[in-house]
């Protein structure tokens, strides 16, 4: 993959989530197990993404919807993300999950 | 950061055939980390699903769910995880169940039918393989125990 520039990694990040949250099975996406999963972006931070430099994976956390397997969602997001990012690795953390109907809290 | 949810417990992937598929492409495009909350509350709700099943947990597990459900932020489905510990690994789950059996149900085929829809159950949704279900019935509930309750509310139906 080729070494983005801080400035691309950022708006790729938020391409990113918004083609990650756009799946129907996302529910929402979600810092990872210690919160770490997280782009500082200027004013505010994205959680759930994290574009690595170099050779480095991308991060997504997610929280999905238990109405289809878990491997389904999460190939057809590696994917989604791992076109946009030239083939890169992508290490996706399920961190939780909720029912079809029920709304997770909103906190992470 | 992933490494660290692994459990130390469960074993190197055997040469399973039932083992999953999907994980033969995580090496090169990345890896894929469930977290130990999804399979608790997947296998909480598939046991959940066996009729005879009156409810999860032990005295005290049951008692601390009751609270951590008042508790904002203390998680949804609190109800659902109650009576289920599970470690979970890069490739395998180890499940154990704390149940509550309705009296009249046989505990033999009862645990094995919870066994099976919890496999399958967590198989399926996640992709992991469950090397073990261990389920411990740790109470009985007596259909009199309801009864004695409901009696005046019928009563009272009754001469309406």
């Amino acid at each position: 993959m080729t070494v983005p520039t801080a400035a691309e990694a950022d708006s790729l990040a938020e391409r990113i989530a918004a083609v990650v949250t756009a799946h129907p099975a996302v529910l929402r996406l979600h810092g990872g197990v210690f919160g770490d999963v997280v782009t500082y972006l200027p004013g505010r931070r994205l959680t759930g993404v994290r574009v690595g430099m170099g050779d480095e994976p991308v991060e997504l956390g997610v929280v999905l919807v238990l109405d289809r397997p878990i491997p389904e969602v999460v190939r057809a997001l590696r994917h989604e993300v791992s076109r946009m990012c030239s083939g890169a690795a992508v290490d996706i953390t399920v961190a939780d999950v909720a029912l079809p109907g029920e709304t997770g809290p909103t906190g992470q | 950061m992933s490494e660290t949810t692994s459990a130390p417990t469960v074993k190197s992937p055997t040469t399973s055939a039932s083992s999953p598929a999907r994980l033969a492409d995580d090496t090169s495009q990345g890896r894929t980390t469930i977290a130990a909350s999804v399979v608790q509350k997947i296998a909480g709700i598939a046991a959940r699903e066996i009729s005879g099943v009156y409810s999860m947990g032990g005295g005290v597990s049951r008692a601390f769910g009751a609270i951590r459900e008042r508790i904002p932020g203390g998680g949804t489905g609190g109800t659902n995880i109650a009576g289920v510990q599970v470690e979970v690994g890069e490739k395998q789950a180890a499940v154990d169940l704390d149940i509550v059996v309705e009296y009249g149900a046989s505990i033999v085929e009862l645990a094995r039918a919870v066994r099976r829809n919890v496999i399958t159950a967590v198989e399926r949704m996640t992709g992991l393989e469950v090397i073990e279900v261990n389920i411990a019935v740790n109470d009985i509930h007596l259909p009199d125990a309801d009864n004695n309750e409901e009696i005046p509310t019928v009563q009272a139906a009754r001469v309406e």
